[in-house]
């Protein structure tokens, strides 16, 4: 999104022409979005910040483990520049939807409700959920029905994320969540003693744990038992976004993927933030369609 | 540069982004609230309760609702704008009906007598408002429209949520990545407290102008 270019013509033209209602809809044209990606030579994805996953660092650049996979990806379709809209992470469908972004690489998991409402490129990654508590485990959590069945533990969760769902069914009410809208939020909130617990995926805990140092009074509910529903381990497989008519743009993002998850490439490119060949390839191996089908809770 | 200050260049961009966000915004607010205002009190009842459908939906609702749906909504009529724009629609729309409330007021509390002697003199309607009614209002309008401009400003802070990368939305980014949180929300509070600090500056001048060679006797 050209946020600092032309602003003041962009600005008068639109915002007149809204202001008199007479705003055409957009130009109808046969162009597919691949298509103009590749015209254009830019892709414009959303994102939400979190570490290792999507943030900006020092240098000011757009990295982390969803950005660089999607980086390498789009240029190998020939779309080589990325550029990020930081999003909320509850806006990222509706924002693709809109045509606000071309894609999402958000480290979103693949998700039968998601599925509904976009298409998912196959996983780059797979992993599973990490609850995070006090430094020593005040209230002994060691699985999501520990945090549901003491009523006194105050919950953190994010609306929209898969570990709400999990506490959720678990049977933590609605009363005992503190909804906040960014990762980091959660873990501000445990240190400053607003929630007793949260979860997020492992690896985003694992390498805000190692930024926090162990000063900040916050570790891994250690031991952490495997989350099973209806008798299946819960794991988290992420893969990027389309829109569901950009199906050009999905068939030739997979084609890239398929000789791409799990090689040296990959590896070299994830490893700097915490992957490992525990989460890369994904284990078991599965397709967006399959995961998709599979009825998540 | 000594922390916290090291952290300012990450600020730069996005205050560009505010303080044009802001801008543009408190202009276009002006106008909303100018025309607004004026048409509140026009002679026609179709004008006058357009108007107010206007100024009620706008004042009476959630300036963060109303900025979700210019930017999530609209695109489903077919009306996308990017979202500088979204932002200071919103803001000016917001920002305009609440300014219109000024403008009515300011206009209805120039004395009676002012018109009568407009009338006197055989000034046609229209000329003894741009002549005589409408200068006096100004200056009583100065000092709340200060306060308006100050509200719009603290607006923007919303704006991060449709996507834009202003101080709010910077801040947030910079804790993610440092965790420097209390001296990031620091210099925040700092930032937009001088902004603020200008805008009530501007004002403070605006208003020294406009009574120059007033008679206040006469006014009060």
């Amino acid at each position: 999104m050209p946020i600092n270019t032309a602003f003041g013509r962009r600005f008068t033209l639109s915002a007149l022409a809204a202001t008199i209602l007479v705003m055409a809809a957009t130009a109808v044209s046969a162009e597919t979005t691949l298509e103009r990606l590749r015209k254009e030579g830019t892709v414009t994805i959303g994102y939400t910040s979190e570490v290792p996953w999507m943030y900006i660092d020092e240098s000011g650049r757009l990295t982390g483990i969803a950005i660089e996979e999607a980086r390498y990806l789009f240029n190998q379709i020939g779309v080589p520049e990325l550029q990020g809209v930081d999003t909320e992470w509850a806006s990222l469908i509706p924002s693709l939807q809109t045509g606000r972004i071309d894609g999402i690489t958000a480290g979103m998991a693949i998700l039968s409700k998601r599925c509904k409402m976009i298409n998912f490129a196959n996983p780059t990654l797979s992993m599973g959920s990490q609850i995070v508590v006090k430094a020593g485990n005040p209230f002994n959590i060691h699985s999501y029905q520990d945090a549901a069945d003491n009523p006194d533990i105050r919950v953190g969760t994010i609306p929209g994320g898969q570990e709400t769902t999990f506490f959720r069914i678990h049977g933590v009410s609605d009363e005992r969540m503190t909804k906040y809208t960014l990762p980091n939020d959660l873990f501000q909130a445990l240190i400053a003693g607003r929630i007793d617990t949260f979860a997020l995926t492992a690896i985003t805990v694992q390498e805000k744990l190692k930024q926090l140092g162990p000063d900040a009074g916050i570790e891994r509910a250690d031991p952490m038992e495997d989350v099973y529903i209806d008798g299946r381990l819960q794991k988290f497989y992420t893969g990027a976004g389309f829109r569901k008519e950009d199906t050009d743009l999905l068939a030739a993002y997979n084609e890239a993927l398929a000789d791409f998850v799990g090689s040296p490439e990959h590896m070299a490119l994830v490893e700097p933030f915490g992957i490992t060949s525990n989460e890369a390839p994904p284990q078991p191996a599965k397709t967006a369609d399959e995961l998709c089908l599979e009825e998540a809770p | 540069m000594p922390a916290p200050f090291d952290l300012l260049p990450w600020f730069y961009d996005p205050f560009v982004i505010t303080v044009k966000i802001a801008i543009f915004s408190i202009l276009f607010s002006l106008l909303m609230a100018f025309a607004a205002g004026l048409l509140r009190l026009a002679p026609s009842r179709t004008v006058r309760w357009c108007t107010r459908v206007y100024v009620e939906i706008f004042r009476g609702s959630s300036l963060l609702v109303q900025l979700f749906w210019l930017y999530f909504v609209l695109p489903y009529a077919g009306v996308r704008l990017d979202p500088l724009s979204t932002a200071v629609l919103a803001l000016a729309l917001n920002g305009g009906a609440y300014g219109s409330e000024i403008v009515r007021g300011a206009v209805l509390a120039v004395p009676k007598g002012q018109r009568e002697a407009a009338t006197a003199l055989n000034l046609p309607p229209l000329w003894t408002y741009v002549s005589v009614i409408i200068p006096q209002a100004v200056r009583i309008m100065i000092p709340p429209f200060g306060n308006l401009a100050v509200e719009v400003l603290k607006g923007t802070a919303l704006v991060s949520l449709i996507t834009i990368t202003d101080l709010v939305k910077k801040a947030l980014q910079l804790d993610t990545t440092t965790f420097r949180t209390f001296e990031i929300f620091a210099l925040l509070l700092l930032i937009y407290f001088v902004l603020g600090q200008v805008i009530i500056a501007v004002t403070h001048g605006v208003e020294k102008v406009a009574n120059r060679g007033v008679d206040r006797g006469s006014v009060a």
